[in-house]
């Protein structure tokens, strides 16, 4: 998938698979590609600065913590970014919809 | 010389990386680091997922630079996160120093035996140099609600503005009033002090302010 139609999503993508439980950010990562199933090719440094915009925006909280003897960032959502989330998944399905009447049926059938 | 091996420095993929990247970031230092720190515990985890997966270790240090990104299509979305912890930093300075001068001033005049004569000159300097800080004040709070959002720059160079103008009015109105009521500037030498010692630290933070909004603005 190209990587452009990607970062415009980019943050739902983050929110949605924090939505289990907190990870840290490479996981964050292996999480995105595997639930792409490999389809999602966007170069993995944008996920760092991004989590920390998503914390900016209170959508996330971050805190270092040892983890398997090394010092991670680990990134939690907020009750805020659950909402954002929430509203995301909710435009997201509107704008499918939308695409799909359009441009995802048959041809309509000539009328007349 | 026999026995002695010519060999290159070797260079690390990941640590080459990463000073490029730290190289080309501007900011507060404890947030680079902690940036920078973060990036280099992602190449380490990408690097030893390879391994695991059987890439032989210099091989793996490369590709998991490679899929990292270039410095070039990174920097921007790290620069902004300096940006806006550097606004954070000066947004808050103004938004405490300005209320905290006007009230200082307010108690030391009310501690004055005799409050010197108010012409209306003085009157209006005293209400310009109050109004002034107020303001700055109440924008560097506006400011630090705008921060939240995903691009600061616009929010990190209203602040820089904010933060020289109105020291600029302030010192002016300031010295305009010593001016009108000059029998009264000596017994003022300990406000001057203060109001000095606090004008340096928001000189400081603004020199940083702005070499912060250059390099941010350099890389879009």
């Amino acid at each position: 998938m190209r990587p452009d139609s990607v970062r415009g999503h980019l943050d739902g993508l983050i929110l949605a698979v924090l939505e289990t439980g907190p990870l840290h950010g490479y996981a964050i990562i292996e999480a995105l590609q595997a639930r792409s199933g490999g389809a999602l090719d966007l170069p993995t440094g944008t996920v760092y600065p991004a989590l920390r915009r998503l914390e900016r925006a209170g959508s996330l909280a971050g805190s270092w913590s040892t983890v398997g003897g090394r010092e991670r960032r680990t990134y939690k959502l907020t009750r805020a970014g659950r909402h954002a989330l929430a509203a995301q998944r909710g435009e997201w399905k509107e704008f499918r919809d939308v695409v799909n009447r359009v441009l995802g049926g048959e041809p309509w059938p000539a009328t007349g | 010389m026999a026995g002695h091996r010519m060999t290159a420095p070797v260079v690390d993929p990941i640590d080459a990386h990463l000073g490029a990247l730290g190289a080309a970031l501007h900011g507060p230092g404890r947030l680079r680091a902690s940036l920078l720190a973060e990036a280099r515990d992602g190449l380490e985890d990408a690097a030893e997922s390879l391994s695991d997966n059987g890439v032989p270790r210099a091989e793996a240090r490369r590709r998991a630079v490679a899929e990292f990104g270039e410095v070039a299509e990174l920097a921007p979305g790290y620069q902004h996160e300096l940006a806006a912890a550097q606004g954070r930093r000066t947004a808050t300075l103004i938004a405490v120093t300005f209320p905290a001068l006007v009230l200082g001033w307010a108690l030391f005049w009310t501690g004055t035996p005799s409050p010197p004569e108010q012409t209306w000159a003085s009157t209006l300097l005293f209400h310009v140099e109050t109004g002034a800080s107020l303001v700055a004040a109440a924008l560097a709070i506006g400011t630090l609600a705008a921060l939240r959002r995903a691009r600061p720059i616009r929010a990190l160079g209203l602040i820089t503005l904010v933060g020289t103008i109105t020291p600029l009015v302030c010192v002016a109105a300031g010295l305009g009033m010593a001016v009108l009521n000059p029998a009264h500037s000596g017994s003022h030498l300990p406000g001057y002090l203060a109001t000095s010692v606090v004008l340096v630290a928001l000189v400081s933070s603004l020199t940083r302010a702005h070499r912060v909004l250059v390099r941010t603005r350099r890389v879009g």
